[in-house]
């Protein structure tokens, strides 16, 4: 595939998302939460380099803000650590969907990922992340 | 500014939004395939499967003109041809399966029963460009052109029938002798069929020796390898071209000629190495 035209392709996917991104504050408002251009921005960039890192191709806005909505009335985001729990979920959704839950659809492990995090995770990405694999495994 | 160079400044800018236009469609069109492909479930794939489904599209793509719409358009029209082309391969498959000799190697009728898997495996909205049976029976001339998809797979029927109908011309007890003579157990091998009746016939017919028979006792091998010693390689090149020219007209398998030059072609250099 012609990396320039790939480069300019997600440069435009970025433009897009970020807006949405913005956009997306008016509901999150509700809960305390507001996310700042430069978080917008981090988030579109830290997006781009979980694909990278995981060998995947998004087209269209992406995941992202399913992940924002599914995460707002969680009772372990404040606005002291919005942007950086976002951040890192977002890149354990990457990490594992690749590696461990290829067949489930995005909103299916959205949700499970959302439910554990909330749940017995208590809020801590590191849980969460030992708990998809364990899941997975006995799944298996 | 003069005004040729304006209308040249104008006309590149014009081809940029053009060829702007064009790519910016290219990647909705991928986007959509990329969605239907997911039923809208997973926004992201591995880069090689987001791969797969470009070249396919781009596959799909090159079946019409560039003239012919907006790609979206270009696409559908793309697919109709497919099927079509799908459908005219089954007819294709059904005259190969008629034609085969019942003296296959090994390889031959093991390909023979993989090629209808073809029409179960091949998913032409998302994955057109693909083959997706797998050939081991080698043709006597490898296909060069590396056509894709539905295309390389009809190229490969078509060669198919071919030489189908090119051994039906001969006895197959003669065949067998001279597949015996390539190797005893020669159904265990991944050998052409063909090939070496083909070179048979056109040393017959360098001879000019009656081309029903494919027989070359010691006095036909002497003669060739005089010729081939006594003549340049130039001269036996075009001896060898001539000679797959009578045969094909002999045969009654005009449409084959070109296929039989492109055996000569490969087997005189072979034949005079072989002395």
């Amino acid at each position: 595939m012609d990396n320039a035209l790939v480069k300019q392709w997600q440069e435009n996917n970025a433009q897009v998302l970020e807006r949405e991104l913005y956009g997306l504050n008016e509901e999150s408002q509700h809960y305390g939460l507001t996310l700042s251009h430069e978080g917008a921005q981090a988030l579109c960039q830290g997006r781009e380099a979980a694909l990278v890192d995981t060998g995947r191709m998004e087209l269209g806005p992406g995941v992202l803000p399913k992940i924002v909505r599914a995460l707002l009335d969680s009772p372990y985001l404040v606005q002291r650590n919005y942007e950086e729990t976002l951040y890192a979920f977002q890149n354990l959704f990457y990490t594992v969907k690749g590696e461990l839950f290829e067949n489930y659809s995005d909103d299916a492990l959205i949700q499970i990922m959302v439910t554990a995090f909330n749940g017995q995770c208590g809020g801590d990405l590191a849980a969460l992340s030992g708990y998809l694999e364990e899941t997975r495994c006995h799944k298996e | 500014m003069p005004q040729r160079m304006m209308t040249t400044t104008k006309s590149r800018t014009v081809q940029t939004l053009e060829s702007k236009r064009e790519e910016e469609e290219r990647w909705q069109l991928l986007t959509q395939l990329v969605k239907d492909y997911t039923k809208g479930e997973h926004s992201s794939l591995p880069v090689e499967r987001v791969e797969d489904l470009m070249a396919s599209m781009e596959y799909t793509l090159a079946q019409t003109p560039p003239s012919f719409g907006p790609l979206a358009q270009r696409f559908e029209a793309g697919q109709k041809i497919i099927v079509v082309k799908t459908a005219q391969a089954k007819k294709l498959l059904a005259q190969v399966m008629v034609t085969a000799p019942d003296y296959g190697t090994r390889s031959y009728v093991d390909t023979l029963k993989v090629l209808p898997l073809f029409f179960k495996a091949y998913k032409p909205r998302f994955f057109a460009h693909e083959i997706p049976c797998d050939i081991d029976y080698q043709l006597a001339v490898p296909l060069d052109n590396e056509a894709l998809g539905v295309d390389g797979f009809m190229d490969y029927l078509q060669c198919l029938l071919w030489e189908n109908r090119f051994l039906a011309r001969y006895d197959g007890k003669r065949v067998i002798k001279i597949l015996r003579a390539v190797h005893p157990h020669y159904h265990q091998l991944l050998i052409n069929m063909a090939l070496p009746v083909m070179e048979r016939a056109l040393s017959r017919a360098l001879l000019e020796e009656p081309l029903w028979a494919l027989t070359m006792n010691p006095q036909l091998t002497e003669r060739l390898e005089a010729f081939h010693t006594h003549h340049p390689r130039q001269e036996v090149a075009k001896a060898y071209e001539i000679a797959a020219v009578t045969l094909a007209q002999a045969l009654d398998l005009k449409d084959g000629e070109p296929y039989l030059k492109q055996v000569a072609q490969d087997f005189w250099p072979r034949a005079m190495v072989k002395e």
